[in-house]
């Protein structure tokens, strides 16, 4: 139920109690003011009624007092005298006498009998009670009621006592007395007995519907509407002079116009109710109408907005109060979702950028990949812009789709990246290595440099010139394994007549070896120099080697001095191969010495000199082991092949003959590497005869 | 260039084959060096199988006496070929390392 009719009803209903809580008690109050009334009412009637009827019973009180003040009745009370109590009562009724227009007078005995009664008495049986009656006069002195005589007519009744003790009852007609209250009360009368007869009307025509209402109620005070007018009947109960209630006397009053009236309040005030009622409802209406009216606009927009329809509005009238705070919130809330709706739509618009742009760069990207990937990455960004430009694909399908191709991408592409990474890497050690080797290069070239520089200085150490004398012809040729050699050879003319020969195989080949031979060869020079033998000279020179020789560099060597006039050759050996000595006459031998010991390795070896001599024509060659140790594919090139190419006889010339064991040994090698450093000193003793062959100026191997 | 070794505490024999030249001369120098750093300073050297000896070879053996030597132990050769025995000859090096004709000389030799 809407909430505007609900707060309507509630009102109503409150309206509604609010009237009856007023209503009620109101009419309650007015019931109760109604019985009052009634009560009133019937106390009011019952005041007039005694009041009328005392006044209608007065002239008979005054006649019962005269009668009881009466002389003769007094007297003839006293003598009980009963017929002249008749006759005073009948004479007292003449006219003119208190009695007249009387209906009744009763003389009562204290007992209660009849003593005397005017008109005869239709029976024995007196007026009144005199007991009650008696009762009754000494309360107030006067007694006076209505009562019915056996023939049924109503006696108004009134006595007086007597001295003597009993009464003096006087009655009038009652009916008068009726007719006269009757006349008082502007009403009708209905005298009924005690059994709700009807004795006496004066409308005697409205009884029947006065027996009607006392059939409804029995009480008597009713109301009943007849002829279009409404009556009242009040009940008055009638006593008889004795006090008894005979009977009631009903007075029918119209009370139309009370009734009216009363009608017409009534009505009046239920009416200026209702309008009160009615206008308060009108007012709370129009008030909750106007204050809920915006609730069904306002309710209609925003359940319009939660469905979704930004564009719903309540069109509510500006208003201070919490409506006009719900519109404005609404309209707040409205503002929002246009804003949201705006601002969501920019962000679909820029999402479709951003994948555009995306979608373009993967393109470019792809192009480092290669074959198959490149073509599952541009199928898949092709699907994805697909996705994209179909009309009704969401953004999120659109951009699952994209965010595959990346995906997809980006491992083909981190593979790659390994794949160059690796390559990198090993292209890094490659460079490494050759630069590596490059540095190596450069220092190899700086070695080879300086092993250059070495043998240039090594050879151009060796003796230039040979030395030109008849006595001899010498010849030398050094032909180191590597760069520079292990071996030495050297001669000097010592002075006019001595000639000093040398040669020397350091152990090992290249510079190691040539700066040990070196040292051997500048200590031995120094010591012949000096004047010492051969033998001398080595053991110098070998204690000098063998101080701080810790890797036992070693060298053979062999040191000779020829006395140039007698062809005398001292000799010694340390540890080298004996020289081959050609005699003049083709005989061929080795020129033994005592064996020494290499230089270097023993200090204190005891090296001995030995003698040779010499003959014209004979061919010494001293060379180092690198002659009979060449290597060739048949083996070593050895002593006998030595012993057979020097021993052939040929030129004498010393030039020739080196030439002539080198041709050997290099046609013996064939192919094979250099072994050893190749060093030859060949020398020809002609004495000091005249030679026969023209000397021969030779340089020295360069 | 192969070599064995048999180790007996403080004697050691090394035996030699082939070639002892530039080349191998190295490795031979290293296995006996690392013996006498091992305590073995009495050494036998089993030349029997050894076809050659350069100048680089001589040095070895030369260097290694001396070491055992200032070890306070003692170096000897036996069983030398004759070209390997003249190369030792005439270097002169054969007076001053002990040569033997058999092991057992040159255990006598060396006081094993």
């Amino acid at each position: 139920m809407l909430l505007r009719t609900r707060i309507l009803g509630l009102f109503a209903l409150a309206i509604l109690l609010v009237a009856a809580s007023v209503a009620l008690p109101g009419w309650l109050v007015l019931r109760n003011q109604e019985e009052r009334i009634v009560g009133l009412r019937i106390a009011a009637q019952s005041g007039e009624v005694r009041e009328a009827l005392d006044r209608a019973a007065r002239p008979l009180t005054a006649a019962a007092r005269a009668l009881a003040a009466d002389h003769a009745i007094l007297t003839a009370l006293e003598e009980s005298n009963q017929a002249a109590l008749r006759a005073r009562l009948a004479a007292l009724r003449e006219e003119g006498g208190p009695l007249s227009g009387m209906a009744r007078a009763d003389i009562i005995g204290a007992g209660g009998q009849l003593l005397a009664s005017t008109p005869g008495a239709p029976s024995e049986e007196a007026l009144v009670s005199a007991e009650a009656v008696l009762q009754e006069l000494q309360a107030d002195g006067q007694a006076s009621g209505l009562e019915r005589e056996p023939g049924g007519r109503m006696l108004l009744v009134s006595a007086a006592r007597l001295p003597q003790g009993g009464l003096v009852a006087v009655a009038g007609d009652a009916e008068e007395a009726l007719q006269g209250i009757a006349r008082a009360l502007h009403a009708d009368l209905f005298l009924t007995d005690r059994n709700d007869r009807l004795l006496f009307a004066t409308a005697s025509g409205s009884w029947p519907l006065v027996e009607q209402a006392l059939a409804a109620d029995p009480a008597g005070a009713a109301a009943l509407d007849a002829e279009g007018k409404t009556y009242r009947i009040v009940p008055t109960a009638l006593t008889n002079s004795a006090g008894a209630p005979i009977g009631r006397l009903l007075v029918l009053r119209d009370a139309t116009a009370e009734a009216r009236r009363h009608a017409l309040v009534l009505l009046l005030a239920g009416a200026l109710l209702a309008l009160a009622a009615a206008t308060v409802c009108a007012i709370l209406y129009r008030t909750i109408r106007a204050a809920l009216d915006p609730l069904t606009g306002l309710a209609g927009a925003l359940r319009a907005l939660a469905g979704g329809d930004i564009y719903a509005s309540a069109a509510v009238p500006e208003r201070r109060d919490e409506m006009g705070e719900i519109a404005q919130a609404l309209e707040a809330l409205r503002a929002t979702g246009l804003a949201h709706e705006r601002q969501e739509t920019r962000d679909r618009l820029v999402r479709a950028q951003h994948q555009a742009l995306i979608r373009r760069e993967m393109a470019r990207l792809a192009a480092v990949l290669e074959g198959p990937e490149r073509e599952e990455t541009m199928a898949l960004l092709r699907r994805a812009q697909d996705h994209a430009e179909a009309a009704g694909t969401s953004m999120e399908r659109a951009g699952g789709a994209l965010a595959l191709a990346f995906e997809r991408m980006s491992a083909q592409v981190i593979a790659k990246h390994g794949q160059l990474a690796e390559l990198l890497e090993a292209r890094t050690r490659d460079l490494d290595i050759v630069r590596q080797a490059l540095a190596e290069r450069m220092q190899l070239n700086r070695l080879r440099e300086e092993l250059e520089v070495a043998r240039q200085l090594q050879l151009s150490s060796l003796p230039a010139e040979m030395p030109s004398r008849p006595e001899f012809r010498l010849h030398a040729s050094m032909l180191p394994a590597k760069e520079v050699g292990g071996d030495f050879y050297d001669f000097a003319l010592l002075d006019r007549e001595r000639l000093a020969l040398f040669i020397g195989d350091a152990s090992g080949k290249g510079v190691g070896a040539a700066i040990f031979i070196a040292m051997a060869r500048s200590l031995l020079r120094s010591a012949v120099s000096r004047g010492a033998s051969p033998a001398e000279a080595l053991a110098q020179a070998n204690d000098a080697l063998a101080v701080d020789n810790p890797t036992m560099m070693f060298a053979t060597a062999f040191v000779g001095i020829l006395d140039l006039p007698t062809g005398r050759l001292r000799f010694a050996s340390a540890g080298h191969n004996a020289p081959r000595l050609r005699r003049a006459d083709g005989t061929e031998g080795m020129l033994h010495g005592p064996e020494g010991i290499a230089l270097g390795i023993a200090e204190g070896f005891p090296f001995e000199d030995r003698e040779a001599t010499l003959g014209p024509g004979d061919v010494l060659l001293l060379y180092t082991d690198g002659v009979p140790e060449a290597v060739g594919p048949g083996g070593f090139f050895g002593d006998d092949r030595l012993a057979k190419v020097f021993g052939t006889p040929g030129s004498a010339d010393p030039r020739a003959v080196i030439e002539a064991v080198s041709a050997a040994v290099t046609e013996f090698a064939g192919n094979e590497q250099q072994a050893d450093d190749i060093t030859m000193l060949c020398l020809h003793y002609s004495g000091n005869n005249a030679c026969t062959e023209p000397e021969a100026r030779f340089v020295a191997p360069a | 260039m192969d070599q064995s070794t048999q180790t007996g505490g403080v004697v050691v024999t090394h035996q030699l084959a082939g070639r002892i030249d530039t080349s191998t001369s190295p490795a031979v120098e290293a296995e006996i060096k690392a013996k006498l750093a091992a305590g073995s300073t009495r050494i036998l050297l089993d030349m029997r199988e050894v076809t050659y000896v350069s100048s680089a070879g001589l040095r070895v053996v030369l260097l290694v006496a001396k070491q055992a030597k200032a070890a306070g132990g003692n170096l000897a050769l036996f069983g030398l070929q004759p070209s390997v025995r003249e190369v030792f000859d005439i270097s002169g090096f054969g007076k001053i390392i002990p040569i033997a004709a058999s092991e057992a000389e040159a255990r006598a030799l060396i006081g094993a």
